[in-house]
């Protein structure tokens, strides 16, 4: 495991240092003018993602992949080290990003806006929602799957603002939305704030399992 | 040792080498207790497969011309000049009953095959 | 000792191409070469072993261990050269060996620089500027530091210069000194094996058609060569091949002796090299 982690940083050394930079300029900038602590979020843990995904449809474009495939390591590992590797990835680049957006000076937000529980919890919980879909489609379909995942992100949106611009259904789409917020209220103020913090962390990493698993099943079909 | 195979030759080639090493093991070109190169080394540097070289050494070491100590090696055994004179009849004898069987087999007489034989001697010289 | 390799009934299934029923066995302390015309089948079990595709059936077992099973341990004894060997195009060399070296507990590093030198491969520079013949030569380095006791090597001569090839196996028959390794390299250069196997295994559109001491395979397979008699009916089932010219007919038998008692003077019956067995066993379709 060790060794098919170290092998992604020692052969992406240049990149990671090259785009983890210009990811931090990025995000430090435009971060920084966001006054919305959830809002900048969404838009640090939409970034975040990037760096694993292009670690590995790097290996994949690099045509590494037959190497990886002729070590000694099992599917599974393989697969293992870069779910591991990209939840390092991920938690890296959000902790760049972070500070990033506190650095710079003039920040629309501060740490007590950023630094909280609330925030960090809800910014685990899209990178866990993001990961387990998308990595899954990243090793069936490469590059492309990840293609795949954007596009359908932006019409899932496209079509969620279309019915909610339908008057009628506006109703039930803000009703449902509200219906996933309570729900997540209700749990909140029930289990009490630790305990609703674990079962979401019970839930991301049972998502994350679930996709693992999946992700070792289609690994294993694959032919190079 | 020299050993030259033929690949034109249609004796198989460990027999070549077999040959070779008995013929100078005989003449005492060979001495006794001399070392043998290891069926390895000498594969290598005849550029032959292993397996004929062990073949050309389980051979003479059945016909009692070397020994060989695994992990140390191959050696010229300690020849009796009866017994090596002996085993030269022998091989001969072996080839000359092969010779028998087959004539014997085609129909082909006692008379003929003497013939055939000085033949033979007659071209090799 | 148990064998190198060991394969029964190997199946896999491509759109157009299916190897089957595979089987063969290789013992330790060997070079065994893979034979065959392009396509038949030569990369694709070498893929199975490497587990770099999936088989539809059979095993496959390494050293007495199972290929899937044990993958990893299997791996770690294994020196791999692929066909065109490939790697982070844009890394340069010593960052390639430096994520490789990590794998193996056996790495050394000492032989691996050796072979550098000995090969001329600059160390800094990117795997994609390399030419082919230089990747090979990387591709070797790495596989022969880590004390291997398995090379498997997939075309490791094609496209390389007649010598660096001739070298390169010279080098393989040098390593055979020690009899705990084993080779097993696939061609469809049959001069590489003239020489250097031990045994052949020789594949013909997806299926074995003889795995045998390279000896036993000269002493028993012949050329017959003579006139279109040669092509009769009678004579179908001594042949596995044959090829007409306008001037005679050349034919492939997988017996000699068998040859010798049947034909008398007016043919001409010699000793088949691993190349006429190879060509004359495409033209055999009318002897399958």
């Amino acid at each position: 495991m060790r060794s098919l982690i170290l092998k992604d940083l020692i052969l992406n050394k240049k990149f990671l240092l090259w785009t983890g930079l210009l990811y931090f300029i990025y995000v430090a900038v435009f971060g920084s003018r966001i006054d919305n602590p959830r809002i900048t979020t969404v838009f640090i843990t939409f970034l975040c993602f990037i760096m694993p995904v292009m670690v590995f449809t790097r290996e994949e474009k690099l045509k590494g992949t037959v190497l990886v495939c002729s070590l000694p390591a099992t599917r599974k590992q393989i697969i293992l080290a870069r779910y591991v590797l990209g939840w390092l990835l991920m938690l890296g680049s959000f902790v760049l990003a972070t500070i990033g957006i506190l650095a710079v000076p003039g920040s629309k937000l501060g740490p007590e806006d950023l630094l909280n529980a609330r925030i960090i919890m809800f910014a685990l919980g899209l990178m866990a929602l993001y990961f387990a879909i998308l990595m899954p489609l990243l090793i069936r379909f490469g590059m492309v799957g990840f293609l795949v995942f954007l596009i359908s992100l932006q019409v899932l949106g496209f079509i969620t603002l279309a019915l909610v611009s339908q008057s009628a259904l506006k109703l039930n789409i803000r009703s449902s939305i509200a219906a996933v917020k309570n729900a997540f209220i209700f749990l909140s103020s029930n289990l009490g704030t630790p305990a609703y913090y674990a079962l979401l962390i019970v839930v991301m990493v049972a998502l994350n399992l679930a996709s693992f698993a999946c992700s070792v099943s289609i690994f294993k079909r694959k032919d190079f | 040792m020299k050993v030259i195979i033929s690949n034109s030759s249609p004796d198989p080639i460990y027999e070549q080498i077999s040959r070779q090493i008995k013929a100078q093991i005989i003449s005492s070109e060979l001495a006794e207790g001399e070392a043998l190169p290891s069926i390895r080394k000498l594969a290598q540097e005849l550029q032959i497969s292993v397996i004929t070289t062990k073949r050309a050494y389980d051979e003479l070491e059945r016909e009692g011309f070397i020994n060989t100590v695994s992990g140390k090696g191959s050696y010229v055994a300690v020849q009796n000049q009866e017994l090596l004179k002996e085993k030269k009849m022998k091989i001969v004898e072996e080839k000359l009953a092969e010779a028998v069987s087959e004539a014997r087999i085609l129909g082909i007489g006692i008379e003929q095959l003497k013939d055939m034989l000085l033949l033979l001697y007659k071209e090799d010289e | 000792m148990e064998n190198a390799i060991q394969i029964k009934g190997l199946r896999k299934e491509y759109k157009g191409f299916t190897l089957r029923d595979v089987s063969f066995s290789m013992p330790q302390g060997y070079i065994m070469g893979l034979v065959g015309p392009n396509g038949a089948g030569k990369t694709t079990i070498i893929k199975l072993i490497m587990n770099l595709v999936r088989r539809n059936a059979g095993e496959i077992t390494v050293f007495g261990k199972d290929n899937l099973k044990d993958e990893a341990e299997v791996k770690s004894r294994i020196g791999f050269v692929h066909e065109t060997p490939s790697f982070y195009d844009d890394a340069p060399l010593k960052d390639i060996k430096a994520a490789v070296a990590n794998f193996y507990k056996k790495w050394d590093e000492r032989l691996f620089l050796a072979l550098i030198d000995e090969f001329g491969l600059p160390l800094d520079k990117k795997f994609k500027k390399l030419s082919h013949g230089m990747k090979m030569k990387f591709s070797i380095a790495l596989a022969l530091s880590h004390d291997a006791d398995l090379l498997i090597l997939d075309e490791p001569t094609s496209g390389l210069d007649p010598v660096f090839r001739r070298e390169l196996l010279e080098r393989l028959s040098a390593l055979m000194q020690d009899e705990r390794k084993s080779i097993l390299f696939s061609t469809h250069i049959t001069s590489d094996l003239e020489r250097t196997a031990d045994y052949i295994t020789f594949i013909h559109d997806g299926e074995i058609v003889f795995s045998l001491p390279k000896d036993d395979i000269k002493e028993t397979w012949g050329i017959v060569k003579g006139s279109r008699t040669l092509l009769e009916d009678q004579y179908r089932k001594l042949f596995k091949g044959a090829r007409e010219t306008s001037v005679g007919v050349e034919a492939l038998t997988s017996d000699i002796q068998e040859a010798r008692r049947t034909f008398d003077s007016d043919v001409i019956i010699e000793r088949a090299s691993i190349e006429e067995i190879m060509v004359l066993m495409d033209k055999g379709e009318h002897y399958a």
